[in-house]
């Protein structure tokens, strides 16, 4: 298990720590890392973090090995659904939904449009750019999900808390290792 | 077949592994590697399925590509 406190810097300058969050478990099997960016290209482009690991839920476990051992029938959707939250409690091992989970202004539940892997590789992306269409407070936390409503969360991780304005942009890269 | 690849990002047709995404970045950027799925046209933002072959030069752990259309004007 690991923990820990990252500390990203605003555009002013000052440091926010992100805070520890418990459960943070590292698998040397499924991997993933997420970086968040606000309002990519533009003047006050903001990384939010960067290459962060994130957390694989036990429903996420459980849905990989369906997915690729135990199913008898086809497989269903990949846990491609990128979905935010404002929610402040942290990634939990034990989540099955994102609480909280944003809805509405832009940032509801959004497959990723960029969906690659590397041939020959453990290694795949995702990437969605949500662009806000209201005011949301505090956006600091993703997940992933396997159909856009309700699914499997498979994976969590927290981000420097930001706000967004109508407009403004999120870019979440998901980069995840299998194998 | 590469055996004994102990890093996190591995590329089983180089037998090479490494333990951080900055590394996977600086990996792919020297050596060539297929990348194939689904984006949007950098240019027109259409969607687009692709199989992209080459050095990563970007910085990304994925390829800008562009539609059919936009390649050919």
């Amino acid at each position: 298990m690991t923990s820990f406190v990252e500390h990203t810097p605003t555009i002013d300058g000052s440091q926010v720590k992100a805070g520890k969050h418990t459960g943070l478990k590292e698998d040397s099997w499924i991997n993933g890392y997420v970086t968040v960016i606000k309002n990519v290209g533009k003047p006050d482009e903001q990384i939010l973090c960067k290459d962060k690991h994130n957390l694989l839920t036990t429903d996420g476990r459980d849905f990989f090995h369906a997915q690729v051992y135990t199913n008898t029938s086809a497989g269903t959707v990949g846990a491609n659904f990128i979905a935010l939250t404002t929610d402040s409690t942290g990634a939990d091992a034990g989540d099955t939904t994102l609480p909280s989970e944003i809805s509405t202004g832009g940032l509801g539940r959004a497959i990723a449009t960029t969906i690659t892997h590397v041939d020959d590789s453990n290694t795949t992306t995702l990437v969605k750019t949500f662009t806000a269409s209201g005011t949301h407070t505090a956006v600091q936390m993703s997940g992933t999900f396997n159909a856009a409503s309700s699914g499997i969360l498979a994976h969590e991780a927290v981000f420097t808390a930001v706000t967004l304005v109508s407009s403004d942009t999120l870019q979440v890269t998901w980069t995840l290792t299998l194998g | 077949m590469a055996t004994g690849l102990e890093g996190t990002f591995k590329d089983y047709k180089n037998n090479w592994s490494c333990g951080s995404l900055e590394e996977w970045k600086e990996h792919l950027a020297e050596t060539e590697t297929t990348h194939r799925g689904v984006t949007k046209c950098v240019t027109c933002g259409a969607d687009v399925d692709f199989v992209w072959t080459g050095k990563l030069k970007n910085g990304k752990t994925y390829p800008d590509v562009l539609c059919e259309e936009c390649k050919n004007q």
